[in-house]
């Protein structure tokens, strides 16, 4: 795979996060375009730079948010993790699959920022934050995901992702 | 790389991820983070102009009839009122922002404007901002805006900086309620003034969704208090610095009766405006 339509895939889906985010937001649900562009990633691309470009735009998001650095790295670490396998099982062309995937990645994605946010809660503080939000964003980003992945698709030349055999980046 | 060198190298980094995210504490990691939220601003300025645009705004401009002959003529009059309709908006883009400067009054000389690149870019209800500490930003920085207060600046950098709200959860500050009563004069007349509710200041703290609460406090207190929707919450934290305090930081919403204890209520707070959509916020640079 081509290394710079990765870092132009991660600066644009980072910047309209942080821009247009807010703005997309549906009943305090924030979709996480971010991880749509990371299962891209972890559906084409082989196993091993799936893993490490699925850390690295979750580390990415982390220094560009307020979370504390390595949460959305490990997040979608897992989702990788999980996806990867599936990849050859599964029509990865299919809107479906990137609804059923995507929805994964967000449970996933919401786990780990619930038990973040319910173990490591300021000190002395007696509010925790509001959790279904972070589940009713990753029904959200399901639901964005076909569309949004239905366009990445039509870029997939410019990515030049590698046959099957191979495991590595170009 | 082969499998078996990858995967070694892959358990460290999830490792060492889950141990940032989890174990070590935030004072130590904050310290290690670059800062960088303004390189995302070529992206996100525009998003977020755009989509702002798109949930505030309905109809386009209509270029008055031209009764005039002659292409060119035409073609001249619509250049100019192009350039016209352009210098307009930029001006009261200019007023608009003077005049939300002005609201802040003593306090603008004291502050440092800074525009807003977008949110965070997690969960978090925070603001990714253009400040960098070349400009003299820097961490515990406080933050305000011409409704109130903002929040706190953190994570500063040569890049930008993050700016977290006061409705954040685990934000903490405490202030007293104020609201108009009717009040009785020494002549008897009652006149309508605004007064301070609580002698004891209570603690606030943020909710998220945009909200702050106050628990932890009595129901026979409230009622002897008079709290009711709509009546301000303003600061009084020793902690801030003295031209904050005596700022609105929002207005009660509800007062509920807590769930877990039937004697105590909580007071549901929301601020004077959505603060994540603020396109410029000022930092208080001096007189800290």
């Amino acid at each position: 795979m081509r290394r710079l339509p990765f870092f132009i895939l991660a600066y644009v889906a980072l910047g309209l996060q942080i821009g247009a985010g807010e703005y997309l937001k549906w009943a305090d649900a924030r979709p996480n375009l971010v991880l749509v562009a990371a299962l891209f990633l972890a559906l084409y691309l082989p196993r091993d730079a799936a893993l490490l470009g699925c850390f690295s735009l979750g580390l990415v998001q982390d220094l560009v948010s307020q979370h504390p650095p390595g949460l959305y790295a490990l997040s979608y670490g897992l989702t990788a993790m999980f996806v990867s396998p599936l990849t050859h099982v599964v029509n990865r062309d299919h809107p479906l699959t990137h609804l059923g995937l995507a929805a994964a990645g967000g449970f996933v994605t919401a786990v780990v920022l619930a038990l973040h946010a319910w173990f490591r809660t300021s000190p002395g503080a007696t509010v925790r934050g509001p959790l279904a939000p972070l589940f009713a964003a990753a029904l959200y980003t399901a639901v964005l995901a076909p569309a949004v992945l239905w366009g990445l698709l039509r870029f997939r030349r410019v990515f030049a992702f590698p046959g099957g055999h191979r495991r590595g980046w170009r | 790389m082969r499998a078996v060198r990858f995967q070694p190298v892959f358990t460290s980094l999830m490792g060492l991820a889950a141990l940032s995210a989890f174990v070590i504490p935030g004072r130590f990691t904050d310290r290690a983070v670059p800062q960088f939220q303004m390189l995302f601003a070529p992206v996100a300025w525009p998003a977020r102009g755009l989509a702002a645009w798109a949930t505030g705004r309905a109809g386009g401009v209509d270029l008055p009839p031209d009764g005039r002959p002659g292409f060119a003529i035409r073609a001249e009059n619509d250049q100019l009122i192009q350039e016209n309709i352009w210098l307009r908006q930029h001006l009261e883009e200019l007023q608009r922002l003077n005049g939300e400067r002005e609201k802040l009054g003593d306090l603008r000389s004291l502050c440092t404007p800074i525009k807003v690149v977008g949110n965070d870019a997690g969960v978090r209800e925070s603001l990714a901002v253009a400040g960098s500490s070349l400009d003299g930003m820097k961490d515990g920085m406080y933050v305000v805006y011409s409704g109130g207060i903002v929040g706190k600046l953190q994570r500063s950098g040569v890049a930008g900086g993050q700016v977290q709200l006061i409705t954040n959860p685990g934000f903490r500050f405490t202030a007293y309620l104020s609201g108009p009563r009717r009040v009785a004069d020494a002549d008897g007349a009652t006149r309508t003034t605004t007064v301070r509710l609580n002698a004891e200041p209570v603690l606030v703290e943020g909710a998220g969704r945009q909200r702050m609460v106050v628990t932890r406090v009595k129901a026979s207190d409230a009622a002897k208090w008079g709290v009711q929707p709509a009546d301000a919450v303003v600061l009084d934290d020793p902690e801030w610095p003295p031209h904050l305090r005596g700022k609105t930081v929002g207005r009660v919403k509800a007062v509920t009766p807590d769930k877990a204890n039937a004697l105590f209520v909580e007071i549901q707070i929301a601020p004077t405006s959505d603060l994540l959509k603020l396109r410029e916020v000022m930092v208080l640079t001096k007189g800290q």
